[in-house]
């Protein structure tokens, strides 16, 4: 762990969470008014060649402001053993929903606070592109979506990078095709967390984590297979989530909230 | 970029990256020379990197002074003019005028016109021997020192300028540190507020909202150019710089970072169920038929690619070609094929590239066995055709009714079918499409 970055002092390591391999507590740089630690997260690396459109995007991402989605507050890259690219963000303590332990209501409720940062970043004007359990995070009990900085590492013609199979999960086909992220994909990957966060199934099981280019070719077409026993009003939300027809899913990521938010209470 | 910055011989330190250079005192904290340095190691090369640099303290004083009373200054281009950031006991000479800031707020940015130079250095200092062409020229990086003379390159004023108007050495401030005179006698209060406006602070913990922003830094930064050559009539004497930066040294691979700016926001994003929306714009119109849901579809095509719709008796109509399928690569990323594509190891030098008629797609950790533009996808209507650029290792080709690699023509496009896998050098990536196999018309 490098012990400085850039201004920062590095505390000790963070999360985990979901993106980024690395991921440290640091200390607010030299002038700030908040004496509250950063998080430094490395990003994928990114080429000399594609450093200006990342950056571009992650200037772009740092005008978002919702309560529901960590705040972007620098970007670089690095040298020697420093991360070759990082962003820091606030919202120290927030933890990803992988890793978190909590009841069913507990989960709804964090599921709904990431889809409304989900919808706040839709009217700002962005598609996520990767929501999962690990970008699901959760900070004193309340649901936040992690920044979208694989859209700022993943930059066209590439449409995603899969790093781990089971992040196929929530890659609707349109997206799979080529398509970027929309609404509708991001609703779809909210269903797809959704069905892990309660019942611990992937949409996809068994494929082979060394296998990506066959992963890639299965879910192209297969039917995502939502667990048998699953059952009841949360499970016929994440079907509509799912729908093959992106126009018959939850109009809305903030509506898609509204339901999770009534369905923790009930 | 030829300016040059003379470190003087004195307590405390002296950093220069690009055309921007800083002066330190003793008492100046770890992390703040480690603030400084990574400051103008990001912006000092900017035109406008002395404006960035400036702005950029000037918010996080604004703010609260995390080091009231340390003397630092840092000096920087701002176009035409220069820019300057005084903090502390320290005091800076143009040449015509004397700036240094006020016990309140106890620090002051300045824009100025060197006459022909900047001094910098500490307040009430004693004046120091400024050598003609002197040796203790710094490069880049950050040294011992007690202030600096910075020297711009203008156009017809030789060097030898500076040392003819100031043969005795760096004048000292009348009034020291607390006191700022011009020729005029006129008091020039500094203003407690920034010189560029202050963005709206979303949250108290936002650097991206207290931080002004640097410009973009595309490539790690390299040493700055080296220093201007000496005028013919005044050989440089050849004397020893021991711990001094010397010109000609190996360029670092010097990181980069910059406080994030805020953006003009976006438009929100199309409804969900928009099945033109801002994913047709710009497209090229092919033929094409569309489902029920109003899906644009390949002419041929059975069933809708995106809701699964039946396309039977569908009539046939121009719309927005849709991504005509994906490349999938050996390590997992999907590449989507909208458009000419040029593939290999450096394909942003294509000039297809260059000119925005084709999209760089670069092979990440390509061996040498891929080219630097490798091979060509180019597409026409619904069909795709690949094309070897005369690579040494040859772009080879599986085609998805065939069982072994046959390498393509140089130079000669072929259609390339859902199905099949192409190979360049050692790097494999499978075409994969949701439409049916078309071929391009001759």
């Amino acid at each position: 762990m490098p012990t400085r970055l850039a201004e920062y002092r590095m505390v000790g390591p963070a999360g985990p969470f979901g993106n980024g391999s690395r991921a440290w507590l640091a200390e607010p740089p030299l002038g700030t008014t908040s004496d509250s630690p950063v998080v430094i997260v490395e990003l994928d690396a990114v080429g000399d060649d594609t450093w200006p459109a990342t950056q571009a995007l992650l200037h772009e991402l740092a005008s978002v402001s919702s309560a529901h989605v960590p705040r972007l507050l620098e970007s670089g890259r690095g040298e020697g053993n420093e991360p070759a690219t990082w962003i820091s963000r606030d919202r120290p303590a927030a933890r990803s929903l992988a890793t978190a332990v909590g009841d069913r209501r507990a989960a709804l409720r964090v599921l709904a606070g990431a889809a409304r940062g989900a919808h706040d970043l839709h009217e700002a004007g962005w598609a996520h592109g990767d929501i999962r359990l690990a970008t699901v995070l959760v900070d004193a009990g309340e649901g936040l979506l992690d920044l979208p900085t694989r859209l700022a590492s993943t930059v066209p013609p590439a449409v995603i990078q899969v790093v781990d199979p089971s992040d196929l999960d929530g890659v609707d086909s349109d997206r799979l095709w080529g398509a970027g992220p929309t609404r509708a994909s991001d609703i779809y990957a909210l269903g797809a967390a959704i069905h892990r966060a309660l019942t611990g199934a992937p949409l996809h099981p068994d494929l082979a984590a060394d296998q990506p280019v066959t992963a890639v070719q299965r879910v192209l077409v297969e039917v995502p297979r939502i667990t048998p026993t699953f059952g009841g009003p949360v499970a016929q939300l994440v079907r509509d989530c799912l729908d093959p027809d992106p126009a018959r899913r939850p109009p809305s990521a903030a509506h898609l909230a509204d339901q999770l938010d009534d369905l923790a209470v009930a | 970029m030829s300016e040059r910055v003379e470190v003087l011989i004195g307590p405390g330190t002296v950093i220069r990256w690009g055309r921007a250079a800083v002066w330190a005192g003793p008492t100046a904290s770890p992390a703040l020379l480690t603030f400084l340095h990574h400051s103008l190691r990001n912006v000092g090369s900017s035109a406008q990197g002395g404006r960035q640099v400036v702005d950029h303290i000037a918010r996080i004083l604004s703010a609260r002074d995390p080091e009231p009373g340390v003397p630092f200054a840092a000096v920087g281009p701002a176009g035409d003019e220069w820019a300057a950031i005084l903090h502390g006991p320290v005091q800076l000479w143009d040449g015509a005028r004397w700036v240094a800031p006020s016990p309140r707020p106890g620090w002051l940015p300045a824009s100025l016109t060197p006459q022909p130079a900047l001094c910098v250095g500490p307040a009430g200092s004693t004046a120091p021997h400024v050598l003609p062409n002197s040796p203790y020229d710094l490069a880049a990086g950050m040294v011992p020192g007690g202030g600096f003379i910075l020297v711009p390159e203008y156009a017809g004023v030789p060097r030898a300028t500076l040392d003819r108007r100031d043969p005795g050495g760096m004048p000292v401030a009348p009034g020291g540190a607390s006191g700022h005179q011009d020729p005029s006698g006129s008091p020039w209060e500094p203003s407690p507020a920034p010189l560029a406006a202050p963005a709206p602070v979303a949250s108290p913990t936002s650097v991206a909202a207290t931080m002004p922003a640097p410009l973009p830094v595309a490539a790690p930064l390299g040493l700055p150019a080296d220093p201007a050559p000496p005028a013919p009539s005044e050989p440089t004497p050849d004397l020893p710089t021991p711990g001094l930066p010397t010109p000609g040294l190996p360029t670092p691979a010097a990181p980069v970072h910059s406080a994030v700016p805020v953006a003009p926001s976006r438009p929100p994003l199309p409804p969900v169920g928009d099945a033109g929306g801002a994913e047709g714009a710009g497209r090229p119109l092919v033929p094409g038929v569309r489902c029920p849901s109003g899906h644009f579809n390949h002419p041929r095509a059975r069933r809708c690619a995106r809701c699964r719709a039946e396309l039977g008796g569908a009539p046939l109509t121009d719309g927005p070609r849709p991504p005509l399928g994906v490349l999938i690569a050996d390590d997992g990323t999907v590449y989507r094929v909208d458009g000419d594509l040029v593939i290999g190891a450096v394909p942003a030098v294509d000039p297809a590239v260059v000119a925005g008629q084709a999209t760089a797609l670069r092979l990440a950790g390509a061996s040498r066995s891929v080219a630097p533009t490798h091979a060509q996808l180019r597409v026409s209507d619904w069909a795709v055709l690949v094309t070897d650029r005369g690579s040494a290792a040859g772009t080879h080709i599986v085609r998805p009714d065939q069982s072994g690699w046959d390498r393509l023509p140089p130079f000669r496009p072929e259609p390339l079918l859902p199905g099949s896998h192409l190979a360049f050098g050692q790097r494999v990536v499978t075409f994969v499409s949701p439409w049916p196999a078309d071929v391009a018309p001759d």
